[in-house]
């Protein structure tokens, strides 16, 4: 019996594709045989690691199939006709109506994603949910629940953390002022103008000396220069937009981050969020989609996208003693659930348990 | 002990603290929506036209049953196009009111778009106006809200001075009652002294 992890795309340093690469080692410590099959390979990854679609017709009725769902792509379709038992890891998909505003094939390319989901689950035998929050999208889609086992994280390489920090970036940022960042594509489901709001309010109101640091590439485009503009419409002058940026930069940032500031909408489990931790950065997130069940007991949860309540709260975990220790002592005991040992603990258990 | 420290913090306690400090001095978001803002960014004008356009396309265009007949064919042309009007005289009865009918459909959906886009822009007006007033009436709310803190401040302060000068009063009516029954107490004592001396005398 072999493991065929079949995913559209591994781009060396993104989530999926550190989570799908980290599976494919484990598997093979554990003895097991195991392939990776893609349509796009990366360059940077080594030759190896991934195979091309056509290795797809050397998949037999022995085989399990690891299937990635998070996006519309023909494999959605092709992988039921496969033999083989499947099984398929959900990684969730953005509800088309973010991207109305900005763009209109992507709000037909989720939809025929979730179109996919649905018209799939009489062909998956059984599947992995990324957290609790896609467990129920599953069970919404019509998936048997008793057939879906969450996943306690992605493989997060936090080894890689350790690195060396851009030097020129840090001497640039760390100084006496507050650094409020997020990171995340560019992409409407994330909400950065609710972050620009109350970055906008606790600016003008309560710390003059602030700058607010958006890390992440502009997946789309309009957004991304929408959210320029209202920032200048606020009259915002301290928001530094990096677009794409080396992983040395992305730690700089991280490490003269004061606070991490969340206001997505639309998260199937936010592995910055762990990155944050991983730094010791406070969390303040909005309460919603996966990010309660990601921070757990962690980071301080809005009920509200109130920027005055928003903007207080950053001032009370920087200002008030024993907050931002309190916050951070929290995350630290969070951090451990998504140590690489425990998840592949669980992902052992899991294939262990499997009755076919 | 820092860690003691640590644990007596609850987030949960200081975010309510939070709300009734926001709701006791009144603070209120001055900030707009993104979305009362992002009507007039560049990307929105862009789409506006871009829709405009659109429905002008639609609107303008017709399709036209008697269109001019042509043939590619260099030789026979005449014929070609002589058995292609025949054929379309033949099929009149048949095509003519199906594209009389295409053309009214098309034009029910231009118009229903532009109504859409009538409404949806009308819309964006009202959210944008209202966005506007909320704004102002909150500037304005606070505008009066700083001169009635104004009014009191001013006010507790003379009502502190005029209680720290009726104390004074208070204390120096004390001293005039001591002193006037001191007084009282001398005349007396004179009084009786004179008496005395007048018995002394007599």
């Amino acid at each position: 019996m072999r493991i065929i992890q079949i995913v559209s795309g591994v781009n060396f340093g993104d989530a999926i594709g550190n989570h799908v690469v980290e599976i494919k080692k484990r598997l093979q410590s554990w003895n097991y045989a195991t392939e990776i099959i893609s349509v796009h390979l990366d360059k940077r990854l080594p030759s190896d690691t991934i195979k091309p679609l056509s290795w797809i017709k050397n998949i037999t009725e022995q085989d399990i199939i690891l299937y990635h769902m998070a996006s519309k792509t023909p494999l959605n379709r092709q992988i039921l006709e496969l033999p083989g038992k499947k099984i398929m890891m959900y990684h969730n998909i953005t509800p088309p109506s973010f991207f109305a505003e900005f763009d209109y094939q992507r709000v037909l390319a989720h939809r025929e994603a979730l179109q996919d989901l649905t018209d799939m689950k009489t062909g998956i035998d059984c599947c992995i949910a990324m957290s609790e929050f896609n467990r129920k999208d599953l069970i919404l889609a019509g998936y048997d629940s008793d057939k879906i086992k969450v996943m306690p994280a992605y493989f997060i390489p936090f080894e890689d953390y350790a690195q060396q920090a851009d030097i020129a970036t840090i001497e640039k940022y760390a100084d006496e002022w507050t650094n409020i960042l997020f990171v995340g594509r560019f992409a409407p489901n994330k909400k950065h103008e609710d972050i620009i709001r109350a970055f906008a309010y606790y600016s003008k109101h309560i710390n003059k000396k602030s700058r607010l640091i958006f890390v992440g590439s502009a997946a789309i485009p309009e957004y991304r220069k929408s959210m320029e503009l209202y920032a200048q419409q606020l009259g915002v002058n301290n928001v530094i937009f990096t677009g794409h940026i080396s992983f040395s930069e992305i730690i700089a940032y991280y490490k003269v981050a004061d606070i991490f500031l969340c206001m997505s909408e639309h998260e199937g489990f936010c592995v910055p969020l762990a990155e944050a931790m991983y730094f010791h950065v406070p969390i303040i997130a909005y309460a919603s989609c996966a990010i309660p069940d990601t921070l757990g007991n962690a980071g301080v949860l809005l009920d509200t996208k109130d920027p005055v309540f928003t903007a207080m709260c950053i001032d009370k975990v920087l200002t008030k003693p024993g907050v931002r220790e309190s916050i951070i002592e929290k995350q630290n005991e969070r951090l451990k659930d998504f140590e690489q040992e425990t998840v592949a603990k669980w992902l052992l258990e899991y294939f262990q348990s499997l009755t076919f | 002990m820092k860690e003691q420290n640590n644990e007596c913090v609850d987030v949960k306690k200081i975010m309510e603290e939070i709300k009734a400090e926001i709701r006791e001095k009144g603070l209120i978001n001055d900030i707009p929506q993104f979305s009362a803002v992002s009507m007039l960014s560049n990307y929105g004008s862009n789409y506006d036209s871009r829709l405009q356009k659109e429905i002008k396309y639609l609107s303008s265009k017709r399709i036209n049953y008697d269109r001019e007949l042509t043939s590619h064919k260099s030789t026979f042309k005449r014929t070609v196009i002589f058995t292609k009007r025949v054929i379309r005289k033949l099929f009149r009865f048949i095509g003519a009111p199906m594209v009389d009918e295409i053309n009214e459909y098309n034009q029910r959906v231009a118009r229903s778009i532009a109504y859409i886009d009538g409404y949806i822009r009308r819309e964006e007006e009202g959210k944008k106006k209202s966005n506007e007033k909320d704004l102002l009436e909150n500037r304005e709310y606070r505008k009066n809200l700083d001169q009635c803190n104004n009014i009191i401040t001013e006010l507790e302060e003379k009502v502190e001075k005029c209680e720290q000068k009726m104390q004074a009063l208070a204390m120096l009516e004390k001293e005039y009652e001591c002193l006037r029954l001191e007084v009282n107490v001398l005349k007396l004592q004179l009084e009786k002294e004179r008496l005395e001396r007048k018995n002394m005398e007599n």
